[in-house]
């Protein structure tokens, strides 16, 4: 199908339509792909059951579940609670958190859409136009000088800048907001510093801070979880430890150290703080940072504090409360350790969220040095007290980097000369460092998977992600050669996996992923059997 | 002879609603709450890092001296003001006549400054529109001509570049308001006015030079032609109406940039900081979603247990 020409004001217009219509023939092409992955439909279309209960119209992916309501009064209800969280929004007492950014972004656009050209989502969709950058940012803004502003309705006529806020407005733009992956490389082209991805985030924080509406993978199994068992995999303290003792008996088995790993050790100089999904999802990269640890005689801790052995701090993408609450949870299982310092490990937003934007909610004693693990990886590989071997790392590796760790914390160089080091086939995706891709799964997206909103993520916000990593590795496509995606974060882990999976990438390419502490001790020369365990990956 | 009392009136009217409207913008972004941390990188004022790369490449970062290069900031935001490096980078035909719009306005500035001193420094010159006797004078002359209609010139391309720009182009057209194009007439008006006001009746800006003089000494001034009557009546409207609208984003720019983009000032203990937060932990979390605790504050939210055990035993 064709693209439709779709202007701002159509968002709250024709619910019985789409606003976008995503096909294969729309996307940007990509290099050296045989897959069938496109073939079909890109989007899985809804059933009919689906498509009466949920909300499908903004370009029929549904990532929220919203359910129309039932009647007029129902409509009116939802207007007029989206209109009081826009008022707190937009007020020195609701959100003196990001009230300064949110204002500069919305007051000081010029139009000039040179952002939409530094958005994969827009760029990879095929420039649809409901991904531009602007698009969501100007419903916001229209909405404001409407229904906010006094004598909006007048001027918003005179100045052609009319917006209908009603039902399907309110649906699209909640929807909407879950289709930009955070990554702020459009703020980062902006002349005005206009953040729209900022803009994105608080259009989220509204619809969850005031209508409770947010994914149900980021709220209810996400913060919620973890804020009451421990962690959003679900996994309890008693859990952990059955895990921990399971990592261990496999550090036996790979390399034949008897490995305890320190767990709630009091005065430790780190506590360490893995992404719960590592546990669960990827073992090797905790059994790696304890094999690491240990070698180096790191005088370390987990903790099987509430919270405190999950880094994920959902929250960051959507609410400033949760965000907050899990942040403090973070903390106070520091505090209880009196740890001299804490280090967040492989994962990107829990870096952005504990180091950087908590930073101003954790004041007194929960207010203790946080540090990102690649500083400390770097001073371990470069010290000499382990010894590596490079040649045991002999195939082309390439690095995806973090958005939140590059472009949001500029974290570029220690990953890169660990990788120098110990990998002597490394190369570089382009762009890379601050000006990279998001592999895709940003902002939430990597764990979001509800109805078809999988599709979306792995063939559009993705897709800039894939096309950097084949054209990275061009030239070795060969698949009797073994390549190896480093990406150093779990949720760009989980969203690479996909990617890999969808355009069988592993099958046809022989391409696999994994953090960067696997390839360290993959290097380590007295570990006889290779780490990394190919077949695995 | 004519009186212009009346311009002379509103000249100044626009003026000051000019900086009324500046300081209470400016104020209001100045006076907004500290926020959480937002920022972006690269920063220009990483001192001795490479593109992009920032303090916590280094262990143990909260413990070293914090390093800004002030100069290279200042570069890059020269580069910015004066060039428009990051629209020339990435697009270069709306960089044409973006750059010719701003270049306008700074070159009619300073020609407006240069109108300034010339009055100031030889007021014995408003006698007649004749070439100045001393040779500083002189070159102020042919500084102050060349200036001015490269101004009038760059700033009307510029403005007319952009509304036919915004009018053909599908992806500007989209987004563009009638008030955004109302503006960019208004700007070409301005600009085509003092082009015309100097063609037609003022080759050596003695009137305008003279009407700036008067300004600033509080004299009355008579006799003004009726170009650059029309040039001084539109660009004073434009003075006091452009602080209302989104033509000031160069006062959001700066804060967007200083108090957002390169805001990386930790919140150490006993901080600066620290302290504003105190403040601002005092507000009530107001929202109403189910998952907020209603009547809390953010001090609650950010409290340690360890504090909380200690007001509960209070």
């Amino acid at each position: 199908m064709g693209k439709k020409k779709i202007n701002v004001s159509h968002i709250g217009r024709n619910p019985e339509e789409q606003l976008a219509n995503l096909s294969p023939d729309s996307l940007i092409p990509l290099p050296c792909l045989h897959s069938t992955a496109e073939n079909g439909p890109l989007i899985t279309l809804p059933t009919e059951e689906q498509k009466l209960k949920y909300e499908y119209s903004l370009d029929g992916v549904c990532a929220l579940g919203l359910t129309r309501p039932a009647n007029k009064e129902g409509e009116e209800k939802w207007v007029r609670r989206f209109l009081d969280g826009l008022r707190k929004l937009l007020s020195r007492g609701g959100n003196w958190t990001f009230l300064q950014p949110l204002l500069l972004s919305l007051e000081s656009c010029a139009k000039c859409q040179l952002c939409s050209e530094a958005c994969p989502a827009y760029v990879a969709s095929g420039r649809q136009e409901i991904y531009r950058p602007t698009f969501r940012a100007e419903v916001l803004r229209r909405i404001i000088k409407k229904y906010l502003k006094k004598g909006g309705k007048a001027f918003a006529k005179m100045t052609g800048e009319d917006i209908d806020l009603n039902w399907t407005t309110i649906a699209r733009l909640a929807e909407l907001a879950y289709r930009c992956t955070l990554c702020r490389r459009c703020a980062q082209v902006c002349p005005m510093g206009v953040d729209n991805a900022l803009i994105s985030r608080e259009i989220r924080k509204l619809f969850s801070q005031e209508l409770g509406i947010a994914p149900r993978e980021i709220h209810e199994q996400g913060t919620v979880q973890q804020l009451k068992v421990g962690s959003t995999t679900g996994m309890t303290p008693p859990a952990l430890h059955d895990i921990v003792a399971f990592i261990e008996e496999e550090i036996k088995e790979k390399t034949g150290r008897d490995i305890k790993i320190p767990m709630d050790k009091k005065d430790a100089d780190v506590l360490l703080l893995h992404n719960a999904g590592e546990f669960m999802s990827w073992p090797e990269s905790i059994e790696a940072f304890a094999i690491l640890f240990d070698a180096a005689n790191v005088n370390w801790t987990l903790s099987s504090e509430l919270a405190g052995y999950d880094a994920v701090n959902y929250g960051i993408w959507y609410d400033d409360v949760q965000m907050t609450r899990v942040a403090v949870k973070h903390a106070e299982a520091a505090r209880k350790l009196r740890v001299k310092k804490i280090n967040v490990g492989e994962c990107g937003h829990a870096h952005k969220a504990f180091i950087v934007v908590a930073d101003r909610v954790l004041t007194g004693d929960l207010n203790i040095p946080r540090e990102s693990v690649f500083p400390l990886l770097e001073a371990l590989v470069m010290s000499g007290k382990i010894r590596l071997d490079p040649t045991k790392n002999n195939f082309p590796v390439t690095l995806h980097d973090p958005c939140n760790i590059v472009r949001l914390m500029g974290i570029v160089e220690p990953q890169r000369r660990i990788l120098r080091k110990i990998c002597p086939q490394f190369v570089e995706m382009e762009p890379h460092g601050v000006d990279n891709y998001c592999c895709g799964g940003g902002s939430g997206f990597a764990i979001m998977n509800s109805r078809n909103f999988k599709d979306w993520k792995v063939h559009v916000s993705g897709r800039m992600k894939l096309k950097q990593i084949l054209e990275a590795f061009k030239d070795v496509l060969d698949p009797t050669i073994k390549k190896y995606v480093c990406a150093p974060c779990s949720n760009c882990k989980g969203q690479i996996r996909d990617l890999i999976d969808v355009y069988h990438l592993g099958q046809d390419y022989n391409i696999r992923y994994g953090g960067l502490v696997e390839l360290v001790v993959n290097a380590m020369a007295d570990i006889e059997k290779p780490f990394i365990e190919w077949e695995s990956l | 002879m004519r009186d212009f009392v009346w311009l002379q009136v509103v000249s100044y009217l626009c003026g000051l609603v000019f900086v009324f409207g500046l300081a209470i913008r400016a104020y209001r972004y100045a006076k907004m709450p500290v926020h959480l941390r937002w920022d972006l990188h690269p920063m220009p004022s990483e001192e001795g890092r490479l593109h992009g790369r920032s303090q916590y490449e280094e262990p143990g970062w909260w413990q070293k001296p914090r390093q800004k290069n002030r100069i290279k900031e200042a570069f890059y935001i020269a580069k910015e003001i004066f060039f428009f490096k990051q629209v020339f980078k990435q697009n270069k035909g709306l960089w044409f006549f973006g750059y010719s719009l701003h270049l306008g306005f700074y070159l009619y500035m300073v020609w407006v400054l240069l109108l300034t001193f010339g009055a100031i420094l030889e007021p014995g010159r408003s006698a007649g529109p004749g070439a100045s006797p001393s040779p500083f004078g002189k070159v102020l002359d042919v500084l102050t001509l060349g200036v001015g209609v490269a101004g009038f010139v760059l700033g009307a391309l510029g403005a007319i570049g952009l509304f036919v720009k915004r009018m053909t182009e599908e992806n500007l057209r989209r987004y563009t308001s009638r008030l955004d194009y109302f503006n960019l007439l208004f700007i070409a008006a301005v600009f085509a006015s003092g082009l015309w006001s100097w063609w037609s009746a003022d080759r050596t800006f003695f009137f305008a030079r003279r009407y700036l003089g008067s300004l600033v000494t509080w004299t009355r001034v008579f006799d003004i032609d009726t170009p650059t009557a029309l040039h001084i009546l539109l660009a004073s409207a434009f003075v006091a109406y452009m602080p209302f609208t989104t033509m000031m984003h160069y006062v959001a720019k700066y804060f967007s940039f200083h108090n957002v983009r390169w805001d990386d000032e930790p919140s150490l203990r006993g901080s600066e900081i620290e302290r504003k937060l105190q403040k601002v932990l005092n507000e009530k979390v107001s929202w109403s979603a189910p998952h907020i605790d209603p009547g809390g504050t953010w001090r609650d939210l950010t409290r340690s247990e360890k504090e909380n055990l200690k007001r509960s035993v209070r």
